[in-house]
């Protein structure tokens, strides 16, 4: 293993996954320990606010951002399957708490130290430890966070093509907003539908009997959107492929 | 125009229903940012031509006084006369007045969504001046009453057939479903009213300080004709449109063109220097420019959201935004739309009337990859999000389920109860999730504290 | 690029313009060209600028010279312009310098009198002496550094890149909405004697 390696990793799982892919999470778990990782589960976490602060409440943003920052401030190193959730911490927990010195400090160290998974795998995993198995045809949904405001899209792909038996066809355009953008789908439920419903025309069009993302947000909204085109594809979370044995 | 941004949730609806817009929209921005992506893929340095467009509008919006007296003085020393207009009724006023004294009966116009935004149209049609637009979109909404539906490509939403139609109807020629004879038409039709009229209306994307000329791009070439044979021009143009001079012109008409429809260069570029001068033998005899402020001060005080006023109304955010390309430029209420209208909107009308609008939005960042002077867009929209909430702009039920919600995310016994709750309310209430979305028995706290992991 | 191959770059970026380019060699050639565009045109619709260099070369073709308008009784405006121009089929004007990245021609109304030209008639041919072709506007902007001497080139200078075109309707590309719908573009391989 490499020197920056770290040996514990502390497990940042997002509320929507918690609620609704919780195993997932449990494929996030057995895959770490698999790659010789120790795994640890803050059971304090609840949400880091991503909600309230895309839709303006900044205040009740801060307020969860400083309880994350507490619950968090002590891991080594942190690991959290969702890029919205990452680019929430790094990127905006600084902006919210550019005014509180001592909070905006834990801030930036611990956004040093969190890592969205696939980055993470591909920073500190070698290929050959990953060792999974999902024969079908797969299409990748970049979410908006992941490949814009983290810049990730080959780390992704380049963990699914260690997969036995996976063919991966990519979208037209796979980084096209899914629609879901959190309670915009609640206010404007009728665009959001309309926006999932060209996202699905693309998926269809690969052929792809499975979608699979980075984000629990988008996954949750794209099912939704081919369960209402009466589609059979299904969603999966990129670590529950890459926990995969068929 | 008639401002409708309260009703956009309406009109959003209504425009979701409309399959024929809906397509066009969609088949036109899908082609406007496939042309852009290439443009921009072929010009060397795109990356930092926008960093140093950026940096060119900070400055001078930052130094926008000092700028707009500088170009004050320099267009007059090249004989234009330059009025400076507080908001958009006096500007009205100004060239309502200006027309009326020259005993004015027609006017023709080149594209200016700012005199859209002050409806100078409207203003002169009451004094009895008769107003044609010349650019062949303008005209055609201009037939058919509307309001543009994206800012550089104003009749978007209209079939050819439909084009076809209005012609038939207002100006009496036979249905022609050819774009070709119908753009003839429109040219045959408007010839003769450049040499009628007595005044040439137009706006300007650039205003040069160091010289006092104003620039203008185009492709049709009806912004030259209406600015070549009247005798009197007037350009209207925003105070945020002023830059240094010819050296900073040269690095947005590197982005200008390719922005906004992929084309290296628009077909015309036109950088007037004044009336016509001896031994020239077309020209205005006039030339005056209203320099219009309607808020734009205003705007630039509001430092979080001065980045708005560097827009360059390329059209280019409203081509890659999802919410634009499902419901197109009307149901946004007035005239700037997309994501660039739902920056500006708000803040000329007041947040509370253009609510809506920053609302609206998924946040996916597509607008920011693509604005050629780097506006950040999102943060921008963020920025508005944030007073919407401080002045308690969204409905009591929200702020309360909000409220509650962050309470439950306070501690995790109140977390696990939210679950809890969550998971009995789902069996009565359908809808709250979407379709076929169903919460597990256990959550990953749970499974974590049974030890199943 | 090299010098020798901004004329090539320049017919390149106009051919995808939609216009048309020729090279004359000598003033014989230049006349055989335009023979050739303009025969389907009666003579009396054809005019040129009034330019030193273009007198120089003999082309036998009128200049455009309408009555003057300006007058101080204020007759309505134009009504000395529009019949001799509309009737006007072919413009010939000069052209200041060309820019080959983006295959555009640069006018200033202060060297040919005018714009209408370049604008009003269906076809428009630009003469474009060799020497005037310039890489890019980085270029054409190196020559005016400060902007004052850019002043003096007129009330306006316009920079054309290709015949006159709208998508408006449905995207279809349409030339000549209101601008001419052709343009042909003569580069001058001879010396002209331009002046400045």
């Amino acid at each position: 293993m490499d020197l920056n390696t770290p040996s514990s990793l502390t497990l940042f799982i997002p509320c929507l996954m918690d609620s609704l892919y919780p195993q997932a999470a449990q494929d996030l778990v057995v895959l770490l320990r698999k790659c010789g990782f120790r795994v640890e589960y803050p059971k304090g976490q609840t949400c880091c606010g991503q909600p309230a602060f895309n839709q303006g409440y900044f205040e009740l943003a801060r307020k969860l951002a400083r309880r994350f920052l507490d619950i968090f401030e002590t891991a080594e190193c942190i690991v959290c399957p969702s890029g919205s959730c990452t680019a929430m911490v790094r990127k905006h927990y600084p902006e919210l708490l550019a005014d509180e010195p001592v909070w905006l400090e834990k801030a930036r160290a611990v956004g040093e130290r969190l890592y969205e998974v696939a980055q993470f795998l591909s920073l500190f995993v070698p290929a050959s430890r990953i060792k999974a198995s999902f024969p079908g045809r797969v299409t990748y949904h970049d979410s908006c966070h992941s490949s814009r405001s983290l810049g990730i899209y080959q780390e992704p792909r380049a963990l699914l093509a260690l997969v036995k038996g996976l063919e991966l066809v990519e979208m037209g355009d796979s980084k096209a907003c899914c629609g879901f953008g959190g309670l915009f789908s609640l206010r404007f439920p009728e665009v959001s539908q309309a926006i999932a419903e060209e996202k699905v025309k693309q998926i269809l069009a690969t052929g792809a009997q499975w979608v699979v993302g980075n984000d629990p947000g988008c996954l949750m909204n794209i099912q939704a959107g081919l369960n209402r085109g009466k589609s059979p594809i299904k969603v999966k979370h990129l670590v529950e492929i890459l926990n995969s044995r068929s | 125009m008639n401002i409708r941004t309260e009703q956009f949730k309406k009109q959003a609806a209504l425009a979701l229903k409309d399959k024929t817009m809906q397509e066009a929209i969609s088949r036109a921005s899908r082609r406007f940012s496939q042309n852009r992506t290439k443009a921009f893929g072929e010009l060397p340095e795109a990356e930092a031509l926008r960093t140093r467009a950026h940096e060119i509008k900070a400055e001078a919006i930052e130094h926008l006084d000092a700028y707009l007296e500088e170009f004050t003085a320099s267009a007059q020393k090249l004989g234009i006369t330059v009025h400076r207009s507080p908001d958009g009724a006096e500007a009205c006023r100004y060239i309502g007045d200006l027309a009326q004294s020259k005993g004015i009966e027609m006017v023709v116009k080149g594209k200016s969504m700012t005199t859209e935004e002050i409806d100078l149209n409207r203003h002169l049609e009451a004094a009895g001046i008769q107003v044609w637009e010349t650019d062949l979109g303008e005209f055609i909404i201009q037939l058919a009453g509307e309001g543009p539906s994206h800012i550089i490509a104003p009749a978007l939403h209209k079939t050819q057939q439909q084009v076809a139609a209005l012609f038939t109807e207002k100006l009496g020629v036979p249905y022609y479903e050819d774009p070709e004879k119908l753009t003839m038409v429109a040219r045959e039709f408007l010839r003769d009213k450049y040499f009628q009229a007595g005044l040439g209306i137009s706006g300007a994307n650039f205003a040069l300080a160091q010289t006092g000329a104003i620039v203008i791009l185009e492709n049709e070439g009806n912004a030259r004709f209406s600015t070549t044979f009247p005798r009197v021009h007037v350009a209207v143009v925003g105070i945020e449109k002023v830059i240094p001079g010819l050296r900073e012109l040269g690095v947005f008409l590197k982005l200008l063109a390719r922005s906004a429809t992929g084309q290296k260069s628009s077909t015309y570029v036109s950088l007037i220097q004044g009336p016509c001068r001896p031994g020239e033998l077309d020209g205005p005899e006039e030339m005056h420019i209203v320099l219009l402020d309607n808020g734009r001060s205003r705007f630039r005080q509001d430092v979080e959201m001065r980045p708005s006023l560097y827009c360059l109304r390329c059209g280019a955010c409203l081509n890659v935004c999802p919410v634009y390309q499902r419901i197109g430029g009307h149901a946004y209420g007035w005239v700037y739309s997309g994501p660039i209208g739902s920056l500006v909107t708000p803040q000329f009308l007041g947040i509370q009337r253009a609510k809506y609008l920053p609302l609206a939005s998924t946040l996916c960042q597509a607008c920011a990859e693509v604005c050629p002077v780097r506006i950040p867009l999102p943060d921008l929209l963020l920025t508005l999000r944030r007073r919407i909430v401080e002045q308690h702009g969204l409905p009591w039920l929200e702020r309360k389920m909000m409220e509650i919600w962050g309470a439950c995310q306070t501690s995790p016994g109140s977390y696990q109860a939210a679950f809890g709750l969550a998971r009995i309310g789902q069996e009565f209430t359908p809808g709250f999730l979407p379709a076929g979305v169903q919460l597990p028995e256990k959550n990953f706290h749970r499974i974590w504290k049974d030890g199943q992991d | 690029m090299d010098k020798t191959d901004w004329l090539d770059r320049l017919e390149l970026e106009l051919k995808a313009l939609q216009a048309r380019t020729f090279r004359a060699g000598d003033p014989g050639v230049l006349k055989e060209i335009l023979e050739s565009l303009c025969r389907d045109c009666p003579p009396e619709a054809i005019a040129r600028e009034d330019r030193p260099w273009l007198e120089k070369l003999d082309l036998a073709i009128p200049v455009y010279k309408p009555p003057v308008y300006m007058t101080a009784d204020g007759l309505h405006p134009g009504n000395g312009q529009w019949k001799p121009l509309r009737d006007i089929t072919v413009g010939i004007t000069g052209v200041d310098y060309a820019l080959a990245e983006t295959g555009t021609l640069v006018l200033a109304s202060g060297r040919s009198g005018g714009r209408g030209l370049s604008l009003a008639p269906r076809h428009h041919i630009a003469l474009l002496p060799e020497e005037r072709i310039l890489p890019s506007l980085d270029e054409f902007l190196d020559l005016y550094p400060e902007g004052e001497n850019f002043l003096s080139q007129g009330s306006a200078v316009t920079f054309i890149s290709g015949a006159s075109r709208t998508a408006d309707i449905e995207l279809n590309l349409v030339l000549g909405a209101h601008g001419p719908k052709e343009l042909s573009v003569i580069t001058l391989c001879f010396p002209v004697g331009i002046a400045g």
